[in-house]
């Protein structure tokens, strides 16, 4: 029995020590889209519009300590905006702010790193039509659960460390804002708040985003150039409300991804061999 | 491998996504798309059909019909501005650059019953004040006069403290609101929040459901606050004045007024404008406005084609007597105050 808890006690001793070598430093990606978006909204408008689309995004990945290289915490946060016009010159304005915290687990297949995990998300903005006069605003609202996957794969290119990764995110529950069919905002002003929030699944709240990128490791810091297809949509009270996003995003990480000079004692949360 | 017995529940979940996609018709900006795109978006969104009982399909048919090889735009505006002109509707209007369609008729049909400059000369002597829009001067019998152009014309609260507090030793009030052809509805809850004590419902509120025809939520009531012990109110009696060019958010305001005990409608019949209007772009980039959340009165009933006067209180102002300085609207508010 002595031994036994003598065995235990080294091992927890061991792990702390180790875990106290151990560093996992908050990583950060800052990133700005630049690209395309098309929406359409039945709520403001029969026509649909598109134009040019402006995001600046934010991210920070911490090891977590329960097992610092497979468990991964995430924040990301996003300010979108589009300006966007019909094809007869019409414009219309978007504008969005998205927020979400999650955890991933990840693993190694060979050489690329394969995580999966959820996070939960809020989504609010709305889409802004100039010439509407009781209706120029559709907004949007929303809380869910996404599920992400994504994958990643170290290469050297004439000897600049690259890590080019693949990431999905896909919404699934949610709970999502909708206004009635033909229902102003001044009824809900006046107090007419029934039937506002839905629960949102594929069928009437649908999204996805996909983040293909390549991350060039200097060292001190990292330069990520990358291309985001993002789909948000959603269908309730008969209102058919759709944007398309394709963006280019460039963005820095500072301290690197760790591919160029590894530290042993830091636990890389983009990539860990 | 994948289990045989998995494959089709793996088929239904890989195929929930796209449940998730909603198409919609993308409209040519042709003369037929942008038609189709006028005609279905009135057909979806429109609140009035029943109660104008106008059969929107027929009126597809014979102005569709219409539509030849070679149309041009002017000709094709004139065309649908014809077909929304069927739904005999102030609040509907089609709009690109060089035009904007308007169904004239609800006032054009009627005799205007106003001439501000006669009031302006023989009632008030061009000796009055203005605020934000206002006209107000207390009449020679103790009577205050308050003429509001336009519920566009946002009046502060501090407007109406001052104005209310210079008429506040007169016996009675007259609003006068001829040819005010509305504006915003929040500017109704203030400048009407001077006149009522207690939270009162002054009509209600519907909003379409889905784009059947008939598909509605039920009626909101539309409540209205007082003002508050901080601010100058009225419990005075009020004459209200109105005629056929009062629409809109004007036509609400007396739909409310009406129900107050101190309070008579005076002139004529309010031109409506009941439904509160929405605005759609088109493919061809021309705007549609219409008709879309009916209101109605304290009773349920629709304010669409207009508010009748108090009983009794029917008069009407005949252009030859305004001309000659005679104001009979103006003159049986004035006898109704002074002979009380």
């Amino acid at each position: 029995m002595t031994r036994i808890l003598i065995s235990i006690l080294t091992a927890i001793a061991a792990f702390l020590l180790f875990a106290q070598e151990e560093k996992r430093p908050v990583k950060s990606v800052y990133s700005i889209g630049l690209g395309y978006e098309k929406a359409y909204d039945d709520y403001l408008s029969p026509v649909s519009f598109d134009g040019a689309s402006l995001s600046v995004r934010g991210r920070w990945l911490k090891a977590m300590p329960a097992n610092p290289r497979r468990l991964l915490m995430q924040f990301d946060a996003a300010i979108t905006s589009g300006f966007l016009k019909s094809e007869a010159g019409v414009p219309m304005y978007d504008l969005g702010l998205q927020w979400s915290w999650g955890m991933k687990w990840r693993g190694n297949a060979g050489p690329v790193q394969i995580a999966g995990g959820g996070r939960l998300g809020l989504e609010a903005g709305a889409l802004y039509a100039t010439r509407n006069g009781n209706n120029p605003v559709d907004a949007r609202a929303s809380a869910g659960l996404s599920l992400d996957a994504s994958a990643a794969w170290p290469v050297r290119v004439k000897g600049l460390p690259l890590l080019i990764s693949n990431e999905v995110s896909l919404p699934t529950l949610s709970a999502f804002f909708s206004q009635q069919y033909g229902q102003s905002y001044y009824e809900i002003y006046l107090g007419d708040r029934s039937n506002l929030v839905h629960a949102g699944w594929w069928g009437n709240h649908f999204g996805i985003s996909n983040l293909l990128a390549c991350d060039l490791d200097f060292g001190g810091t990292a330069l990520r150039i990358g291309y985001r297809f993002e789909v948000g949509s959603r269908w309730a009270n008969h209102i058919n409300s759709q944007r398309t996003y394709h963006l280019v995003e460039i963005g820095i990480i500072p301290g690197g991804i760790g591919l160029r000079k590894k530290d042993p004692k830091i636990i890389n949360p983009f990539y860990e061999p | 491998m994948i289990p045989r017995n998995l494959l089709p529940l793996l088929a239904v979940l890989l195929c929930l996504p796209l449940t998730g996609c909603h198409g919609y018709e993308e409209y040519e900006a042709d003369a037929f798309g942008t038609f189709d795109c006028i005609w279905q978006t009135v057909d979806d969104h429109y609140c009035f059909f029943e109660e104008k009982d106008v059969d929107w399909n027929e009126v597809r048919t014979r102005y569709r019909a219409r539509i030849i090889p070679g149309i041009t735009q002017q000709e094709l505006f004139d065309l649908c501005a014809e077909m929304l002109a069927e739904l005999k509707d102030g609040h509907v209007n089609l709009a690109w650059p060089f035009d904007v369609s308007y169904y004239r008729a609800w006032w054009t049909d009627y005799p205007q019953d106003f001439n501000l400059r006669t009031v302006q000369q023989y009632y008030l002597d061009f000796d009055y004040n203005t605020t934000t829009g206002l006209i107000y001067k207390t009449l020679p019998q103790n009577i205050g006069y308050l003429y509001y152009p336009s519920f566009d014309r946002k009046v502060g609260e501090g407007n109406l403290d001052y104005v209310l507090s210079v008429l506040s030793t007169c016996d009675a009030l007259i609003i006068d609101i001829r040819d005010n052809s509305g504006g915003e509805l929040t500017n109704i809850r203030t400048f009407l929040s001077r006149f009522i004590h207690e939270t009162t419902i002054g009509g209600y509120m519907r909003h379409k459901t889905g784009p059947g025809h008939n598909e509605f939520s039920d009626p909101y009531p539309v409540k209205y606050e007082p003002a508050g012990e901080n601010h100058v109110v009225w419990d005075k009696p009020i004459a209200v004045l109105t005629n056929r060019s009062c629409y809109s958010a004007a036509n609400d305001f007396v739909a409310v007024m009406k129900e107050l005990d101190n309070v008579k409608i005076i002139g004529a019949r309010t031109g409506g404008g009941g439904g509160m209007p929405f605005t759609y772009a088109l493919p061809i980039g021309w705007t549609l406005r219409f008709s879309t959340c009916p209101m109605a009165d304290v009773t349920g009933r629709s304010i669409e084609s207009g508010i009748d006067p108090s009983p009794g209180c029917e008069v009407h102002a005949p252009d030859e007597e305004l001309a000659q300085g005679k104001d009979a609207i103006l003159d049986f508010a004035i006898s109704m105050f002074a002979g009380q």
